[in-house]
This record gives C-alpha cells, sequence and structure tokens, in this order.
C-alpha cells in the first residue's frame, strides 16, 4: 500500500483564496462561515474561523436551535481533522489489489468507472452493483446517489450505514406512526417532566443535547430523569431512577411499563380512541403475562418497573430518547415499536415537552432517509415497494415506466455477504469505513475480498476499507463543501463552504453525477449544489418530510428551518402529529403487540458473558477523524474492555491486564478496565478502533452478524463472549503494542 | 342537591387516590368524613362497626384471577387483613381489617399483579361480570373476556366516567346459559343471531334489584356485533352522565332514566349518541339459565377440564384462596374464575390429573358437589362488616343450611339467596327462595329474622322472587323453607307454558 501517492502529505498547498465560490475567503483576511458539525446527530451549528486557508477557531453558533452557541470536545477541535497528512486528495486506480494505486484525473477515473460498471452490469445485470453511503453524505450527495444507482443504474442496492445505526428506528417510526421522522424537537426537553433515556449513553455519544437535559434540571430540579441502560454509563449516574436491565431485555422491560400502565389506568382515553388501534390487543397481550416474568427477564425487581410506570403514567409531559442501544439489536424494530407504544397509550406525542425522539447517530442519517439512499426507499419517504411512489420518481426522473425496481435492494451487511457469495460483483463505498463498523469484521472482510470492483469514497486515505479498493475517490468534507443536513429534529441546516477541499477533493454529490455522465445518463448536469437542492426539496412537495418551502435561496439565507415545511413564506413546524392524525390509511397510529425473543447469539459454558458494545465520548465511529486529536487520543488512547470486579475476580483479571475476547467469531485482544459499569455478566467494549491501530484491536470481530427480521440492522449489543487474562505479562505497555 | 351529589361537585372521587399515602401517614382520623366517602370510589370503604377498619374490593375483571394475583391477595389479607377474604356476586374479591396505614403497601402488591381496588363503590361502573367459564365452555357462542377487559379500560381512571349519578352495573354474557343473569344489570348483553345470521348481542337496559323497586332490565331492541359492545355502552354511560337523574339517591339508576324518557326515545338518543344506526334486536341464542358450575365438566380444548368448587357463603379466607392458587398451579394453568354465585372455577385441568384433583384434601373444604341444599346458596356481607346489614347474614346462612341438611330438605337444588337489608347485596329476588334480613322480637328480646321471598317458577325464567312470609323469626325458618322447597318442586313439576 503507498501512503505516499494518495495521502496528502503537502501541508503548503493554498485553498480558495481565489476561488470565486468560496464567499469569505479574501486572502489572509479571516474569514467565518456556518456549517453543521459532521460528527454526531445533534446537529450543532458551528462557526468556523479561518486564516490563510486553515481553519483557526470552532465555536457553537449562538442562534442554532440544536446547540444555542454550545459546542462539545470533538467539534471544538475540528480544526485539527481537516489537514491532516492523511487526507484523500487524488483519484486513485489500480487494476488489481497486488499492484499499487495510480493517481489519475478525475476524468480517466469516470470513464474507468462507466467502463468497469457498464461491464459488470452488462454481464450480471443491474443488481450485481451496490452502493453503500452513509450518514456523512450530504443530502445533496445522497440525493445524487439515490437518483444514480436507483433511477440511472436500475438498482435498489443502495444503503448506507444509517443500516447499522438507524434503520430500525426508520422502521419502527413507519409501523406504528405511518412514516419516518421523529416527532418531538430539542426544546421539548424544556418542558418535560419526565425525561426516559433508554439505550442512549447521551451524556458521551449527544453530548450538547444532553447540555440541555442538564440544564433543565438544573432549572427544574421536579424534572425526573429515568435511565435505562445495561451499562451504568456517564448518562445512567446522572438520573434520578437508573434502572440496570439486562443486554437484550428491553422488549420485556417495555412491555412491565406498559403492562402497569394499562392495568392502571395510566392511559389516555381519548387519544387511545380516537387515534389508535390495536390497544386491546396489546393489554390482552400483556395481561395474559405474568408481570414478574418480565421483571425476571430484565433481570429487575418487579417494584422498579411499577415505581417507574407510574412516573411515566403520571408525567405532565412525557420525553423519551433512544438510541443504539434500542436500534442496534436484532429486534430492534421491536424494541422502537414498544417505546412508541409507550407514547400512544399515554397520549404523550405530537405536544410540547412530550414525544418519542429517536437520536440520530450521524449528521445526516435524516437527511439520507429524505432522499431516499435506503434499501427500500425513494426520495421523500417514498417506499419502492408502493407503484404509486415509484411511478412519481420516474415521472420526476424522466424514466420509462417500471425503470425502478419494485423490491427493496440489499441491505448493508447483505451486500458484504453477496460478495463473499459472488452474487455481487462490485460495490462503491462512500463516506464510511465498514472494515471497522460491520459486524462479524471476518465475515464481511471475505466480500470485499471477493470482490472484483471495491471503490472507495472518502476524505481520508488509507482507512481500513481503503486497503481493499481499486480505486480511491477523493472527497471534499465539512466547510469544504457547501451542503445541506437534517438533524435528529427534523431540522434542515445549510453548511457553507469556507475553504477550498485539498488537492483534486471533490463534494460526494459531484463526484456521483461525474461517473453518471461519464456513463452518458441524462440529468446529472446540476450546476451547483443549490440545483441539487431544489431538485430534491421539490420533490417532498406535500411529504411528512415537506421540505418544499425550503428554497436554496432561502436557505442559504435563514440557515436552519424545520420540516415540514410546505410554504415557501411560512415557517416549518417544530412537532409532526399535533392533531393526533398520523400517516396511515385510517389516520391512526399502532399501537404493537411485541413479545420478547431470546437473543441469537447465546450465552453458555464456553461463552458465558454478554459483551455489548458502544461508543465513547472521545471518539466518532472509527476514528479517521478523531485520532487525529491529540486532546482526544490523549482521552481514550487505546481500546479496552469494561468487565465487573465479580468476572475479573474469577479470571484472576486485573485492572490493566491485557485480555482475550472471544466470541464464537472472533478475538479481541484489549486491555481490562474492571468497573461496576457493567453488572455482572455483562462487558462493555467501544468499537472505534480498527485493523490499522494494531491487530485484534477491534471489537466488531465478535458481534454476531445476526439482522433485525424486519429492518436488517444489525445486533451490537449482545454478543456471547469469554474474556481471560493474556500471557503477556501485566501493565506490559510494549508488550500491549505488539498484540 | 342531595349531599352526594354536593360531595362529588366539590371533588371528583378519584382524587383521593393520589391523598393515600398522606392519610396513611396521618391516621384515619385525619380523614375528612367527605373524603372517607371519595374513598369508597377507589374501593376502599371505612367500616362504621369496626372503626378505624377498612374494607377493600377488589376488582377482578369477568372473575379472571391468575394465582399469582390470588397468592398475592390471599397474602395481603394474611399480613394486613387478619385473613378475611370474601367472594362477592360480582366476581370480586373483598378483604376486611385493613388499617390506612397499611392500604399503600397493600395497593403496591396489588399493582405488581395488575390489581386495583379502583372505582368498585359508589357512583362508579362496578365490575364487568361474565360467564366464568368464558373460553372454555363447550357451548361458548362468543368469547366475552377481551369485551369485559376492553370496556373496563375504557373507564378504568377516565375522569368521564367518575361522577355519574349513581352505580352502573354490566353484564356480559357469551353463552346460552347466562349464568351471570344479564338482567339484573344496567346494561345486559346476551347472546344473538343478528343481520345475516351474524354472531353478536342483544342488548337490556336498566336492571336493578336493588331497594323498594327491583327490576329486571328491558330489551333495547338493539343488536351489536362484538366489535361495537364496547361503544354502546360507553355511550349509554354517556347519556346516563349527561341526562341521569341526579335529585333522590334512591330515584337515579339507569332504570329512572329510562322511566323518565322511555324505551323509544332512550334507544334514539343513544343512536344520537352513536352516530349511527343500531340494528334491531336479533334472534336471542339463549336456551338456559342460572347454571352453577359446580363439579368437573369437560371443556371447549379437547381433553381439558374444569372444576367448579363450593365456597360456603363466598367466605373463602386466606388460606382457602391460597389453596385455590395451588390446585390451578398443580393441576390447572395457575388460572382461578370467580363466579356470580361466590364460587370458584378451577380451569385447564388435563384429563390425567383429574382423579388426583379429586383426591385433593383441599377438595374437603372446597367441595366439588356440595348438598343439594348448600350449592345454590348466596349470601351477601351481613352486619359484621356492613352498617345496613341487620343480620349477620353469613353466620346465620351457615347455621340454616346445616339445619336444612339434617332435615334432608330437598334433593333437587334451590338457590337460596340471603341479603342483610334491601340493597340486595345477596341478590335475594333472583333466588328459589330469598331471605330478607329482618329483626322481630320474641319475648321482648331482639331476634334476628327474615322476610322471606319465593319464585315458583322454572329457574330459568326471569321471574323475581315474591314475598311469602315476613319477619320469621330466624330460628323457625329452617321448617318454613322445607315447605316451600316442596311447593317449589310442585309448581315445577307442572307442564312450563310459554
Amino acid at each position: 500500500m503507498s501512503d505516499a501517492i494518495g495521502g496528502k502529505n503537502d501541508s503548503s498547498r493554498q485553498r480558495g483564496s481565489r476561488d470565486q465560490t468560496g464567499p469569505h475567503d479574501r486572502g489572509s483576511e479571516d474569514v467565518t462561515g456556518e456549517a453543521i458539525c459532521p460528527y454526531c446527530g445533534v446537529g450543532c451549528r458551528l462557526v468556523a474561523r479561518a486564516r490563510n486557508g486553515r481553519v483557526i477557531s470552532v465555536r457553537g453558533a449562538a442562534d442554532a436551535a440544536a446547540n444555542h452557541g454550545r459546542i462539545c470536545p470533538k467539534g471544538a477541535t475540528l480544526a485539527q481533522v481537516i489537514d491532516t497528512p492523511d487526507r484523500a486528495i487524488a483519484p486513485l486506480i489500480r487494476e488489481d489489489r497486488s499492484r499499487p494505486f495510480r493517481a489519475v484525473s478525475w476524468d480517466e477515473a469516470n470513464r474507468f468507472l462507466a467502463d468497469r460498471l457498464n461491464a459488470i452490469i452488462a454481464e450480471n445485470g443491474p443488481s450485481a452493483f451496490g452502493f453503500y453511503g452513509s450518514g456523512q453524505l450530504d443530502t445533496e450527495a445522497a440525493y445524487c446517489a439515490a437518483r444514480f444507482v436507483k433511477g440511472g443504474l436500475k438498482t435498489n442496492n443502495t444503503d448506507s450505514n444509517s443500516r447499522l445505526c438507524m434503520a430500525s428506528a426508520v422502521a419502527g417510526y413507519r409501523s406504528s406512526l405511518g412514516s419516518d421522522g421523529p416527532p418531538p424537537c430539542y426544546a421539548d426537553i424544556a418542558d418535560a417532566s419526565v425525561i426516559l433515556i433508554l439505550g442512549s449513553n447521551m451524556a458521551d455519544a449527544h453530548p450538547v443535547t444532553f447540555e440541555f437535559v442538564r440544564a433543565k434540571k438544573r432549572v427544574q430540579p421536579e424534572t425526573f430523569i429515568i435511565v435505562v441502560d445495561p451499562r451504568r454509563t456517564r448518562t445512567a449516574r446522572f438520573a434520578d431512577l437508573y434502572v440496570q436491565i439486562r443486554p437484550g431485555s428491553d422488549v420485556a422491560f417495555l412491555n412491565a411499563i406498559a403492562y402497569f400502565l394499562v392495568t392502571r389506568g395510566l392511559i389516555d382515553h381519548r387519544f387511545v380512541r380516537e387515534s389508535t388501534t390495536g390497544f386491546d390487543e396489546l393489554a390482552d397481550d400483556l395481561e395474559s403475562q405474568n408481570v414478574r416474568d418480565l421483571a425476571a427477564v430484565c433481570g429487575v425487581e418487579p417494584g422498579a418497573l411499577l415505581t417507574l410506570a407510574d412516573r411515566i403514567g403520571t408525567a405532565g409531559r412525557f420525553l423519551s430518547f433512544y438510541g443504539m442501544g434500542i436500534n442496534q439489536s436484532a429486534a430492534g424494530v421491536d424494541k422502537n415499536n414498544c417505546i412508541l407504544n409507550l407514547h400512544l397509550i399515554t397520549g404523550q406525542i405530537g405536544k410540547k415537552g412530550a414525544g418519542p425522539f429517536s437520536l440520530t447517530g450521524q449528521p445526516n442519517a435524516m437527511g439520507g432517509r429524505e432522499a431516499g439512499l435506503l434499501r427500500d426507499s425513494l426520495p421523500g419517504y417514498r417506499r419502492v415497494e408502493q407503484d404509486e411512489d415509484r411511478r412519481e420518481m420516474e415521472d420526476a426522473w424522466s424514466l420509462p415506466p417500471g425503470s425502478i425496481e419494485s423490491s427493496p435492494g440489499l441491505s448493508a451487511v447483505k451486500m458484504f455477504r453477496s460478495l463473499a457469495a459472488g452474487s455481487l460483483k462490485a460495490i462503491w463505498i462512500a463516506g464510511t469505513n465498514p472494515m471497522v463498523s460491520l459486524p462479524d469484521l471476518n465475515a464481511s472482510r471475505v466480500g470485499l475480498e471477493n470482490a472484483e470492483l471495491v471503490i472507495v469514497q472518502d476524505c481520508y486515505y488509507p482507512t481500513e476499507t481503503s486497503d481493499y479498493a481499486h480505486v480511491i475517490l477523493p472527497a471534499a468534507q465539512w466547510i469544504e463543501k457547501e451542503g445541506t443536513s437534517t438533524n435528529s429534529e427534523r431540522m434542515v441546516t445549510y453548511s457553507e463552504r469556507v475553504l477550498d477541499p485539498p488537492g483534486e477533493a471533490r463534494p460526494d454529490w459531484r463526484i456521483f453525477c461525474g461517473v453518471a455522465q461519464s456513463m452518458g445518463l441524462p440529468g446529472f448536469d446540476f450546476p451547483d449544489a443549490a440545483a441539487v437542492w431544489d431538485e430534491f426539496r421539490q420533490l417532498t412537495r406535500g411529504r411528512v418530510c415537506d421540505q418544499s418551502g425550503m428554497t436554496a435561496a432561502r436557505l442559504r439565507r435563514e440557515r436552519s428551518i424545520q420540516w415540514p415545511c410546505p410554504n415557501e413564506s411560512g415557517p416549518g413546524a417544530q412537532r409532526l402529529y399535533t392533531d393526533g392524525r398520523f400517516p396511515t390509511p385510517d389516520g391512526r397510529a399502532r399501537i404493537f403487540t411485541r413479545r420478547h425473543r431470546t437473543p441469537g447469539d447465546p450465552v453458555c459454558e464456553q461463552y458465558p458473558l454478554v459483551l455489548t458494545t458502544g461508543r465513547l465520548a472521545a471518539h466518532w465511529h472509527t476514528r479517521t477523524r478523531t485520532r487525529h486529536v491529540e486532546l482526544l487520543e490523549r482521552q481514550e488512547p487505546e481500546p479496552f474492555l469494561e468487565i465487573n470486579p465479580t468476572d475479573a475476580v474469577v479470571r484472576a483479571i486485573q485492572d490493566g491486564d491485557i485480555v482475550e475476547v472471544r466470541s464464537r467469531r472472533g478475538l479481541l485482544k484489549t486491555r481490562a478496565r474492571i468497573s461496576t459499569a457493567p453488572a455482572p455478566g455483562t462487558v462493555f467494549a467501544a468499537f472505534h478502533w480498527g485493523d490499522r491501530f494494531r491487530v485484534y484491536a477491534s471489537a466488531n470481530a465478535l458481534t454476531p452478524a445476526e439482522l433485525d427480521p424486519v429492518s436488517d440492522q444489525p445486533e451490537y449489543k449482545y454478543c456471547a463472549v469469554e474474556v481471560r487474562a493474556c500471557t503477556i505479562e501485566r501493565g506490559d505497555d510494549t508488550a500491549a503494542q505488539d498484540i | 342537591m342531595n349531599k352526594i351529589e354536593q360531595l362529588k361537585a366539590e371533588k371528583d372521587g378519584l382524587v383521593v387516590w393520589d391523598d393515600l399515602e398522606r392519610f396513611a401517614r396521618d391516621g384515619w382520623e385525619s380523614i375528612s368524613e367527605t373524603d372517607l366517602e371519595r374513598l369508597k370510589w377507589v374501593g376502599i370503604f371505612h367500616r362504621k362497626t369496626t372503626p378505624g377498619f377498612f374494607m377493600m374490593r377488589v376488582r377482578v375483571t369477568h372473575g379472571f384471577l391468575s394465582a399469582d394475583q390470588a397468592e398475592t391477595l390471599s397474602d395481603v389479607a394474611r399480613q394486613f387483613g387478619r385473613s378475611a377474604v370474601d367472594l362477592t356476586t360480582r366476581q370480586q374479591i373483598q378483604l376486611r381489617w385493613l388499617t390506612i396505614e397499611a392500604i399503600p403497601e397493600a395497593l403496591r402488591r396489588m399493582a405488581l399483579v395488575g390489581l386495583s381496588p379502583l372505582q368498585t363503590g359508589m357512583d362508579s361502573i362496578r365490575n364487568v361480570v361474565g360467564c366464568p367459564i368464558a373460553g372454555i365452555d363447550p357451548r361458548e357462542i362468543i368469547q366475552t373476556i377481551p369485551l369485559s377487559r376492553s370496556i373496563t379500560r375504557g373507564f378504568l381512571r377516565n375522569s368521564d366516567y367518575t361522577n355519574l349519578p349513581r352505580k352502573f352495573n354490566i353484564a356480559l354474557s357469551g353463552c346460552d346459559g347466562d349464568c351471570c343473569h344479564s338482567a339484573a344489570h344496567d346494561v345486559g348483553a346476551t347472546p344473538a343471531r343478528g343481520p345475516d345470521g351474524a354472531l353478536g348481542f342483544n342488548i337490556s337496559v336498566g336492571g336493578a334489584l336493588g331497594g323498594s323497586d327491583p327490576r329486571f332490565a328491558v330489551p333495547l331492541n338493539a343488536w351489536a356485533p362484538p366489535g361495537r359492545i364496547r361503544d354502546i355502552v360507553l355511550a349509554i354511560l354517556d347519556l346516563f352522565r349527561d341526562h341521569g337523574p341526579r335529585e333522590t339517591r334512591t330515584r337515579s339508576r339507569l332504570k329512572y332514566l329510562i322511566d323518565e324518557w322511555g324505551i323509544d326515545r332512550f334507544r334514539d338518543e343513544l343512536e344520537r349518541r352513536l352516530g349511527a344506526p343500531l340494528a334491531p334486536a336479533g334472534v336471542s341464542l339463549l336456551a338456559r339459565h342460572g347454571e352453577d358450575h359446580l363439579g368437573i365438566h369437560e371443556q371447549a380444548q379437547p381433553g381439558r377440564f374444569y372444576a367448579g368448587i363450593y365456597v360456603s357463603t363466598g367466605r373463602i379466607g386466606s388460606r382457602l384462596l391460597k389453596e385455590a392458587a395451588r390446585l390451578s398451579r398443580e393441576y390447572g394453568a395457575g388460572e382461578v374464575r370467580l363466579t356470580t354465585q361466590q364460587n370458584l372455577v378451577i380451569p385447564h385441568l388435563p384429563e390425567s390429573r383429574l382423579s388426583d384433583f379429586q383426591a385433593d384434601p383441599a377438595l374437603n373444604e372446597m367441595p366439588l358437589n356440595p348438598s343439594a341444599i348448600r350449592r345454590g346458596l348466596v349470601v351477601c356481607t351481613g352486619n359484621d362488616f356492613c352498617h345496613f346489614a341487620l343480620i349477620d347474614t353469613k353466620g346465620l346462612a351457615e347455621e340454616l343450611v346445616g339445619k336444612l341438611e339434617a332435615m334432608e330438605a330437598w334433593t333437587q337444588p334451590h338457590r337460596i339467596h340471603i341479603s342483610g337489608c334491601p340493597h340486595a347485596c345477596g341478590q335475594h329476588r333472583m333466588g328459589d327462595i330469598g331471605i330478607q334480613g329482618a329483626r322481630t322480637k320474641i319475648n321482648g328480646e331482639v331476634v334476628p329474622a327474615a322476610d322471606v321471598f319465593r319464585r315458583s317458577g322454572h329457574q330459568e325464567l326471569y321471574q323475581l322472587g315474591q314475598e311469602v312470609a315476613s319477619r320469621i323469626p330466624w330460628s323457625d325458618l329452617p321448617e318454613l323453607l322445607v315447605s316451600i322447597g316442596r311447593e317449589i318442586d310442585e309448581a315445577r313439576a307442572q307442564p312450563v307454558i310459554q
């Protein structure tokens, strides 16, 4: 692998000073611009100040609804991740993975890709190609990719890493409420009386939003904060009531709460009667169960569940936040349905201070969902299975009827399985690093090894994934491009371009359009990002995620507008479903009856512990950015395994020991951190580290490839493992580096 | 405005639910007279006969109790309520001797198994009753447990239904036997074939047996499919709440609204509330009336049986309730059903376990087949705990049936229903022989006595007992009942003319 060719090593390169599209950069004068933070889904608007083509400071935008001027350590240190030695700066090609890359022009790269894709599709059909994108892509990019692959190449094999974080939330909202889209907004924190945080370590993963929760508690100490998590996280330590449930028991837990709400009559009778269906079926099913059994599944005293249900049932305003603990599960959709059940039976939705708030993981996972990037979606929350929806898109894209496939394409994990099986030949990976983030990495790796063509589009090079690439496409990032993103609360934010991208790097949407045009596909000759946006937003007219009133010009003026916003002169809406009507055929939300299922990677004598994975405050995803920030690296310099003292003692493991963690699929070697955060029987590892950090550093070598049957989202939170101390001497740091 | 209406207007009955912790902290004497009344809305009754002690009436929808629930109630009674547990004619359970201090913990434990006493007293919708063998009855036409539960969920803790003019009773019959006496309730539903032969219910309204003016319900001339029953019942409740007479407590039940409007207008108003027309009454599928379910019977499920076991006067007590739960776990499926005759049904006994079950010593105290004299016995609480009752009904009933058994009074079962006062909690006008408690003097000494009623018509007919004797000293009752029993037998030997 030759880093010198693709990686950026020329830091003296001038950026933007004479670029007319860089509106603020005027030579050596300081310029500022606003852009949404590229990390989590909170969607903080940040103000970047640049001088001489470099970012010199980043602060929170004071008037931004998402952050009111606040910023977290990751956002505050963004300046350090732009000008790094490993930026991808030129298209690279190698016909054969045994040979080195060669830098090529965009024209050559586009021609090469057009030829290769045409050949593969001619030989194997369009379904031999798969596009695997990301919640990092802005809406313009997600839209162009969706149009290119679904409308141009005519395969629905397009998915994004949102499949790994939000797919179950999408399926949950769709099935229960009739459409994707979180109903509440951040401002609801201030009005809530009970806040339930489930399966989310907000304090670490969504720090700025959590700051609002803290502030609310400070101002109104009577606010009751409930945290439910198998691990006593920083978020949990802040709670008024912390419930440590067993990993994988969320459905039983939520059903127990619903049981108490129902049997105690703590329901919104009118709302249930007028705005929902399925209540009695749920209630009958709950009453046919023994709540003690449910409590036993969760490992929680029934009394604690009763107290909690009473809190929720008597809350004036009940707001819930939930994250990966809910979604990243083989029962993720069921868990989402069960959370939504709680809000539906108590009528705590569509009003101030209330609602089910699914926390998005990435800055534009929401926008990708809106733009039709997921395997079963089309722009404007349309569905590939819906005849009407396909017809509308075929019209919009001037395609003959029947052009768009009517069945969903391959989901993320299944793409890699299909590569391994040989039914998928080519994959285009954009803005994500699956060789760290996919579950069951060893099996996923076989897919990439077996692929005929691997295209990796990223702003960094090399990554664990680029090691398998035939083609590297350099992407502009953050303030190097203009674009639009939607955050967790449906706030659409326009990000300005402050700097020029390094070298040949381009905005993602331009990269897609370039290849599409090389393939002779019409409709990809957008002059600029605004033109892409204006095409997309008009396709949302009349849809739940209506952004048709947000013209490119208006967004550039107002910066942030919340959808739905159907009128060019009207404001966006803070909340969805305020009238108690839902976008289902009968206008009612669905209350679903769900039962706990035993997770598919069960503990046994050989693998007696449950590993649950997660993220840390100091890092982001696969560390492609955060590893460049000394402050963050100092905070979390290496992978570790959290293990309860009870489990450590019987294995003769001491704090700081190097341990081997084995599952049925793989091995993780890491340092033990003895902690009471996980209960006995549960261990925790963050998934941020990959092979480029060191071998056996990936928690995802262990995780199972079990998928939710509805959403195809993988299970990352329940993995049977055994842990044992390594033979390497304790505390020997050099040995640790060697493993 | 009468006192109760005033009280309701001042503060809703259910509001005291949130005051219980405070009451428990400050002691029962801190509770105001009006809040003591309001406590009845949440099912907690201060008993004037035992100052400082409370009765709690636990709602058991459709009489369906899990073994867990039965055990919890048994434990609560043992720990906080001197082990007293009674079964009621509304398929509920009453605990006694509770102090206000014990109530929050008792409620918490009950809540853990999904039980509460909410809205079991005063102007509330009382327990929805139905066939105790719903879902297991081979002759069942429509399973009514889901309907009972759906209706209950519709009003439980729903402030739309906590200020009714008076109490409100609902019964749903799903088989051809109507063992829950649907016509004795404010709303009754019985199976019927509607338009196009669809299965559903005929609805009757305005039944109420208490007081000086006992009446069976009148047909509404309306049929509805099962899926509409809940909405119809709630709409009748809406009418009752908004238009029911509230001036006089003794003339506030639904039947008086129907008197005022006439049944046709009542039906019209109901249709208006529903916003949709009601189908006319369908063809009734009732064929029998008043089965007691005692003994071993085949279920609808092949190879499964249910056992009806007799609890004398409904006074089961903590120990026997736990025994019933044990029986249900050991031989059945952990399920105990309560009947409107104050007995129990243990369902889901596999054929292979029947002989073991029948040999279980617990059945010595709760027999499968009590004598013909005992098996139809229904008895209200009595003056131990109820200040309305003029006599100790449960104690005197035991003494009475003992004597009748010794006299071999009759061999065909006759239902004996005993109430301690005219409120008719023992539904004495429904019995073949009805007894209403009274007092009389013998040699200047006040002794318990009885007004005696008789239904000589066939058991299956809806017919109110007629008074045949009054103020009979209790000690003279056995002789009289023997002769009344014979009269009934003779009358029933006549062919039934319909």
